[in-house]
């Protein structure tokens, strides 16, 4: 069969918030942009297992403080701060740059307030440097208060009983889910003419005449411009534009856990350990769940290890309670496992630059946090794309708005009610758990959500305690119906994930055939 | 004389008891021991002679906004017939409406027991 | 019509709520609503398409769906106001209902509320089975309901965990049909439901069964491809070197059910710590007035039967609040003590014959199952999966001594 070849000014390879921040800063000019992603639905890769949330201020200056035991004694604090890498300056620009943006795009967030506790001697002296370096810095990473017990348990009453101080601050760190960051960058880059393809790994990348052949497993895309923002498979997708590389990747993979929405009232934002070298201690509310991530970055070697370990669920268990005691193994609906990357040259910034051989080829290897930056990050591509001769011409009809798909579970009755008199299937609600309905999964898949997970990630079904166990077959049946495939043809995530194997009776009709 | 024993587990109640029946090489029943009750002992001889289960599956449904419609025998039949009923039974669509307890298959097989639906399905 | 005179408002149509939607009009209530967030009525019954259910209440062994339809054409018959594809969303201590349907969302206040939304199943995720996140895990029930309803096979090849009743089914189920179940796999050293399941689901078929066993591991990115299992010691933990794999493309899950009872906890109803459901005295009502519970949603029920009878109790009381009769006094409570898991009622008037179910902790031979003082009764064996009853009447009752307050029910071994 004939590959289908398109046309494109820029082809961006990966669809995780990297590759959608880019196309969304790409669609405001004219230009053909393409974004191919490899799974089956937006943010298959390192994006969905992110901790994600956007932040500033105290956990940057803890990140910092990790290097503190490398100081020789009598360096200022400050030396830590490294306002030249692209990592530092994305993040202080980024948070400030998400909040219009958050709510043009109608990007359910909510502000929580930070608290970083202590009860031992390392702990405290811990938090004593991060407080240090915090006001010797200003500004937003001085946007913090020191509190006794009191005022402790009066902000955090079911933290260990044992703290004996903590820095505490209201607005440096808004609460997201990760999918629906990336979802909504991608919506409002399709809205604005950018062009999505899914299933779409690409095999090979080759030159033709001035332009770029990027090759798919489906079609071909003519280029001028590749922006590799493949994250964990960078290094591969970089060689396929020629050797040279001087960078490698390495990944970390650590368990993330969230608790039954019965548990929300146990934390009122982030409650953490102050900074320790590779691991990471932290218990916050996220929507309406708890989210734990208290634990080590391990080593591994592949960025889809996403394999959930049921030891490092039990240690992590077991420090989440350190910090709350009241949590329990029995409130756990969820346990998943995100792989962070990290590139070899330096494992504290981004590596954004040409590949060495191909001047139109733009390696964009971030590093976590990847949301916090992702709109600067973005708008340099964009000028960096700019430098290397592609023509930006501003669109004026460029929207910088998206409408969220109803969350009909945050609605008030009254405006539930003029949703379903519009549209009658937003009163059927199929997703006992988070309240989703019908009408919001046809949405979804009009949208672009093709699988199970495509549903999930963009209106929450399943994501409840049942798992599925209820709206599951429902949601499926809708998949179906709406993209007018048989249900053996809906899939979970890819395409070789399918949920189910065949209609009934047909394994006795194989069977008496001889067909094994 | 031979003596062949076989275990059979009772299902009458939950002492569950390990019912041992002994037959000769002819298949004739010598002893019946371990058991508490008679229903238990009359229990493990049938079911030792005979097992019978009652099949309940479902059947296709054309022309029908259901897939299915649930189907059982009215009666017990012998344990080996159950696979092919089962192959029987894959092979037939009915249609509404359909009354809980209509007939679909007469006989089903020379068993001596019907294939009844079990659930109404109107539409 | 939805109108805003109601009596009982019945939440879930399963055998409890019918029942109890069908008690609270043959008790007197004008107008009773029963609410139903599935397209038909009868709850897991449609799905439940095996035999032996009714063997009490009708003294007949009948299907799921056969036993639904009695209570299907009652309800039909009596005048109930039904309402299918119906959620609800919201519940206040003091009875008010909001619901949910393609015409738009209202709150209600009837006089009284029956809570009978059953339970759901434990899932992977809870029990954290390492692993990726392939398709082709399923909970038991999820599965029967996509083979007996939508008419699809989850696999060719099936691990089933856990040996409750509901996985034994549908082992049997889909090895009917044409699939292999390689091995029904049980933490505990015994089998976990019925032994005629035991017998007629996986002895009948040579399904493997893996007793103190469990699984440590499953297999597969993007599908299931196989689990690996273990031999576990006497703390269930999986004893190194004795992993095996096994190849299989579907993982059926059949590791516990959890009282449904979201809707209760917003109403600030009292929950029981070990049932997971509304505490509730002997007329079936929760702590909240008005607010009363039947069913699995109270607590997980062997038979279908026990749950009718529940559900008939609930409805009927339920009809008495709303008449506006007083309500007894409660003045004993019941106890778990020695072998006993849970008590249902938990609360009693001590002075009109009631029945109490049970449930042990550890199975036990030749026991004595004693109410305090006032009642025993000596059993040849007692197990953890099947639910026992005990009728205190009110000969037993006139026992307690004057003051008694609380009443000890125990499963002591004889001798």
């Amino acid at each position: 069969m004939k590959q289908q070849i398109l046309e494109a000014d820029v082809v961006i390879i990966g669809g995780g918030v990297t590759g959608a921040a880019i196309a969304r800063e790409l669609s405001r000019y004219q230009l053909g942009t393409v974004l191919v992603e490899k799974g089956g639905e937006l943010c298959a890769g390192q994006t969905k297992g992110s901790l994600g949330n956007i932040y500033t201020g105290l956990n940057l200056v803890g990140s910092m403080i990790l290097k503190s035991v490398l100081l020789p004694p009598g360096t200022p604090l400050t030396e830590l701060y490294h306002p030249h890498t692209l990592h530092t300056k994305w993040c202080e620009e980024g948070f400030r740059e998400w909040e219009p943006v958050l709510n043009e795009l109608d990007i359910k967030h909510r502000y929580v307030p930070l608290t970083i506790i202590a009860k031992d001697e390392d702990q405290i002296k811990n938090l004593e440097k991060i407080r240090d370096l915090g006001r010797q810095l200003g500004g937003m990473y001085a946007d913090f208060e020191q509190i006794d017990r009191e005022e402790i348990f009066a902000r955090e009453p079911n933290v260990n009983p044992e703290v004996v101080t903590a820095l505490h601050s209201e607005r440096q760190v808004i609460d997201i889910f990760p999918p629906e960051v990336a979802i909504a960058l991608a919506e409002n880059a399709v809205e604005n003419g950018c062009k999505i393809l899914l299933d779409a790994e690409v095999i090979s990348i080759s030159q033709n005449g001035p332009y770029q052949i990027v090759q798919t497993r489906r079609e071909s895309i003519k280029t001028n411009f590749i922006v590799n923002a493949a994250c964990g498979w960078g290094d591969k997708v970089c060689d396929m534009a020629g050797g040279g590389r001087d960078w490698g990747l390495q990944y970390r993979k650590t368990v993330m856990i969230i608790l039954d929405t019965r548990c929300k009232g146990l934390v009122n934002g982030m409650v953490r350990w102050p900074n320790v070298p590779g691991r990471l201690d932290l218990v916050q509310r996220r929507e309406d769940n708890i989210l734990i991530e208290c634990g080590t970055y391990d080593p591994t070697d592949r960025p889809d290890d996403t394999y959930t370990i049921r030891e490092d669920v039990i240690k992590s268990m077991a420090v989440a309670k350190t910090l709350i005691p009241r949590i329990s193994e029995k409130d756990i609906i969820n346990t998943f496992t995100g792989v962070r990357v990290f590139n070899t040259r330096d494992v504290e910034d981004h590596i954004v630059e040409f590949h060495s051989l191909n001047k139109k080829f733009l390696n964009v290897m971030i590093r976590l946090p990847g949301i916090i930056g992702a709109l600067p990050m973005a708008g340099h591509v964009v000028g960096m794309l700019q430098n290397a001769g592609c023509k930006l011409v501003k669109k004026d009809d460029f929207h910088s708005y998206r409408k969220t798909i109803p969350r009909f579970r945050d609605l008030s009755d009254e405006v539930r009610n003029r949703l379903i008199r519009n549209d009658p299937r937003y009163g059927h609600v199929v997703c006992r758990c988070e309240t989703v309905t019908e009408g919001q999964i046809v949405e979804a898949i009009k949208r672009g959500a093709s699988t199970e997970e495509g549903v999930r990630m963009r209106t929450r079904a399943g994501m409840g305690r049942c798992k599925g166990g209820f709206c599951g077959p429902r949601v499926v049946k809708i998949l179906a119906r709406e993209l007018k495939i048989p249900v053996t043809e809906v899939k979970k995530r890819s395409l070789d994930s399918p949920l189910l194997l065949c209609q009934s009776k047909e394994l006795l009709l194989r069977n008496e055939k001889g067909i094994a | 004389m031979v003596k062949n024993l076989n275990e059979i587990t009772c299902i009458i109640c939950p002492l569950a008891c390990c019912i041992s029946v002994a037959v000769d090489d002819e298949g004739r029943l010598i002893e019946v021991a371990n058991f508490q009750c008679k229903e238990g002992k009359e229990y493990a001889v049938a079911e030792y002679r005979a097992p019978m289960r009652v099949l309940t599956t479902t059947v296709i449904v054309g022309k029908s906004r259901h897939a299915l419609v649930p189907v059982r025998t009215n009666r017990v039949i012998l344990r080996e017939k159950l696979f092919d009923c089962m192959q029987h039974l894959a092979r037939i669509k009915v249609e509404p409406p359909l009354m809980v307890g209509d007939v679909i298959v007469r006989n089903i097989l020379n068993t001596g027991s019907d294939i009844i639906t079990t659930s109404e399905l109107l539409d | 019509m939805i109108s805003d005179n109601i009596d009982v408002l019945v939440i879930g149509s399963g055998p409890a709520g019918m029942a109890a939607a069908i008690q609270a009009k043959e008790s007197g209530s004008d107008h009773v609503f029963l609410v139903e967030r599935a397209e038909e009525l009868g709850g897991l019954l449609s799905q439940c398409i095996h035999n032996g259910f009714g063997l009490i209440y009708f003294n007949e062994d009948m299907t799921g769906p056969e036993y639904g339809q009695r209570f299907v054409e009652k309800v039909m018959d009596s005048k109930i106001e039904v309402l299918l594809e119906t959620m609800v969303l919201r519940l206040t201590a003091d009875r008010k209902v909001t619901l949910c349907n393609r015409n738009g969302v209202k709150t209600l206040s009837p006089k009284s509320i029956v809570l009978a939304m059953g339970c759901r199943e434990r899932t992977r995720e809870s029990i954290v089975i390492p692993g990726y996140r392939p398709a082709g895990i399923f909970t038991a029930g999820t599965a029967q309901r996509w083979v007996n309803i939508e008419g699809y096979l989850p696999g060719n090849e099936i691990v089933i965990l856990g040996s409750g009743d509901v996985g034994m089914i549908m082992a049997r189920r889909l090895t009917l049909e044409g699939a292999r179940v390689k091995a029904v796999v049980e933490i505990l050293p015994y089998i976990g439901g019925l032994i005629r399941n035991e017998v007629q689901c996986l002895y009948d078929f040579k399904i493997p069964v893996l007793l103190e066993h469990t699984v440590i591991n499953v297999l597969g990115i993007q599908r299931v491809q196989g689990v690996t299992v273990a031999r576990v010691d006497q703390n269930r933990n999986p004893i190194s070197g004795t992993e095996k794999s096994i190849d299989c493309d579907t993982l059926l899950l059949s590791v516990g059910l959890i009282p449904e009872n979201e809707l209760s906890f917003m109403a600030g109803v009292n929950l029981g710590p070990i049932t997971g459901g509304p505490l509730v005295n002997e007329r079936m009502e929760t702590n909240r007035p008005g607010i009363f519970a039947a069913g699995n949603c109270v607590h997980v029920n062997d038979l279908v039967d026990n749950v009718t009878l529940e559900g008939e109790k609930a409805g009927q009381n339920a009809a008495e609040h709303a008449s506006g009769k007083a309500a007894p006094k409660m003045g004993i409570r019941l106890e778990a003590g020695e072998n006993v898991r849970y008590v249902i009622p938990q609360m009693i008037t001590g002075e009109r014959e009631v029945t109490i179910r049970l449930r042990v902790k550890e199975p036990e031979k030749g026991v004595i199952l004693k109410v305090g003082d006032i009642m025993t009764k000596t059993l040849k064996v007692v197990k953890p999966s099947e639910m026992l009853n005990l009728i205190l009447s009110e000969t037993h009752l006139n026992r307690m001594k004057k003051g008694t307050t609380q009443l000890v029910v125990s499963c002591q071994k004889k001798g």
